[in-house]
């Protein structure tokens, strides 16, 4: 769907780290793990739209945390109360939750701004009153992303200098709280989703979902451009991130 | 007034000159949401090849300045799938839809045409100009010889109107556009990508896991509007223009260097409404410009 919004507020929250609100003009229903693919130019420089998973999605608002890596991330957060801006989505699927099943333990966990993914996943838990265990790994304290509302979600943090929470990876909180039968959703760099799968992988009643990140061209489905290999290592097709995905069960995905 | 926006593609008639460019249409169902296809002078599906392709490894597309980058390998259903599970959806609109066709060799080729000729493709685009794949595309661009032999093949088997894709990447692209006419295409579409890399400086590797990639865009508009007016002075056959078309006024330019229809593509990843509004926009123009045919329009330059 195409749509638009206007700035309320594009606020720096730390190291590169931004909160953009938009209040929506058309109404819009969003899911945790999807994104909106955003127009940061109003000229051909650059030239492609910049996909965002979604932080938050209430009513007519729209949250999102990211940071800035290039021209495109620069030019969003140049974007000032008021502005309009253009964008397609709410795209993609979302992570699949059982609410029926009460006894399995869910743990989600964000890397960088893939965290952004997870805090949507871990407030709709939190409204429909499932429990779960929250992790948010960074290398250090000002690279965390939104700390005060994972906070409030009661989130474990991980980060590689020890300025917050444990000192390490997100794998290591994680070894402390896996369970049997526990369910995992993730989003975040590539090399954190083959760390958890590594130790996923050697428990069979474990599932593990990961919303995946991509270079994409058109964010639609067109180009085929965001794909990631889907099945085993010498037999698999390229499956669209931004269609089939952003979610995989990870143990179908080689990496 | 009422304007007339049709034109004559080798037999075809379009309702306007609008058309999209293979690869960055999918199968045209991906825009249902986004513009009425009935709107559109031709729907030019993703490239087809006999078996299905499983592409090139990730990356695969990387921006540049005011263009894009991609190798996709022509990652395609096969044209059994085409047939039977693409195709019938599109049957409900009434826009032709045309069949972008490769193959490995000249056999190949002509057995998706062949194939195809029972099917309600309207018309097909042969790619010889695809730079991503080792075999195939590319290095039949510059051969003249595989040129007449695969036209001569496919006008056997296909009995609507064949268009010629060609490549920037040869030498002469008027020569080869020559070759095309004199063995009976009904009308070329020009240009494919221009080979191009990207290079990441701090591990200096290429941003495409194919190493190099079609530059595609605004960046390539001149280039495009140069070798569409080279072309047209040299054949007869329709044009169809190609080339970093972002908006009516790209398009126009195009119809005024020589094409007789335009293909819209690295513009529908950024506006996948644009195709309807430059459909709308040259019908607006030839309105207001006093114009009663798009054809009154094409290769009118003047200097």
């Amino acid at each position: 769907m195409k749509n638009s919004g206007k700035v309320v507020f594009n606020k720096k929250t730390g190291e590169g780290l931004y909160h953009l609100r938009l209040a929506v003009k058309k109404r819009f229903k969003a899911k945790p793990a999807q994104f909106i693919n955003v127009k940061v130019s109003d000229t051909v420089v650059p030239l492609l739209r910049r996909p965002f998973s979604i932080f938050s999605a209430e009513k007519k608002e729209l949250d999102l945390v990211y940071k800035v890596i290039g021209e495109g991330t620069r030019l969003l957060s140049e974007k000032k109360k008021g502005d309009a801006v253009d964008f397609i989505g709410p795209q993609g699927n979302t992570y699949p939750v059982d609410l029926k099943d009460k006894k399995s333990k869910l743990i989600i966990i964000g890397g960088g701004t893939g965290a952004a993914s997870v805090h949507f996943l871990a407030n709709e838990l939190k409204k429909s009153k499932r429990k779960f265990t929250l992790i948010q790994g960074a290398r250090n304290k000002r690279l965390i992303v939104a700390e005060k509302e994972f906070k409030k979600l009661g989130c474990l943090f991980a980060t590689e200098d020890g300025s917050l929470g444990t000192r390490g990876y997100v794998t290591d909180v994680l070894k402390k709280v896996l369970e049997p039968n526990a369910v995992i959703y993730a989003c975040g760099p590539e090399p954190m989703i083959k760390a958890v799968k590594r130790i996923t992988e050697k428990m069979d009643d474990v599932k593990f979902y990961a919303s995946f990140e991509a270079y994409m061209g058109c964010g639609i489905g067109a180009c085929i451009s965001c794909v990631i290999p889907v099945g085993v290592a010498d037999n698999f097709v390229y499956k669209r991130v931004c269609k089939e995905g952003t979610v995989f069960d990870v143990s179908e995905v080689v990496i | 007034m009422r304007v007339n926006t049709t034109v004559n593609i080798g037999g075809l008639v379009l309702k306007n000159p609008v058309m999209t460019a293979s690869g960055t249409f999918g199968y045209g169902l991906e825009f249902e949401e986004y513009v009425n296809l009935n709107k559109l002078g031709a729907i030019v599906v993703k490239g087809i090849a006999l078996n299905p392709v499983k592409g090139n490894k990730p990356q695969r597309l990387v921006e540049t300045p005011a263009g894009i980058m991609n190798a996709i390998g022509l990652q395609n259903v096969g044209v059994e799938a085409f047939i039977s599970e693409k195709l019938p959806l599109l049957k409900k609109y009434s826009t032709p839809v045309i069949a972008n066709i490769y193959g490995t060799d000249v056999d190949g080729y002509i057995k998706v045409a062949q194939r195809l000729n029972d099917s309600a493709t309207a018309a097909v685009e042969i790619n010889i100009s695809c730079p991503n794949v080792k075999k195939g595309g590319l290095q039949f661009a510059s051969d003249k010889d595989a040129i007449a032999t695969m036209m001569n093949g496919i006008k056997k088997v296909f009995t609507r109107p064949v268009i010629v894709k060609l490549s920037p990447n040869t030498g002469n692209i008027e020569e080869m556009a020559q070759v095309c006419e004199d063995n009976g295409a009904d009308a070329v579409s020009l240009i494919n990508t221009l080979v191009g890399l990207s290079i990441n400086l701090k591990t200096r590797r290429p941003n495409i896991a194919n190493v190099f990639g079609g530059l595609s865009g605004p960046a390539i508009k001149p280039v495009a509007l140069a070798m569409v007016h080279k072309v047209s002075k040299k054949i007869k056959i329709p044009i169809i223009g190609i080339g970093g078309i972002m908006n009516t006024t790209d398009a126009l330019e195009f119809i005024v260097a020589g094409a007789s229809a335009v293909q819209i593509g690295t513009a529908n990843f950024v506006d996948p409404s644009i195709t309807g509004i430059i459909a709308d926009g040259i019908k607006s123009y030839l309105d207001d410009n006093g114009i009663n045919s798009i054809t009154e329009l094409t290769g009118t330059l003047e200097y």
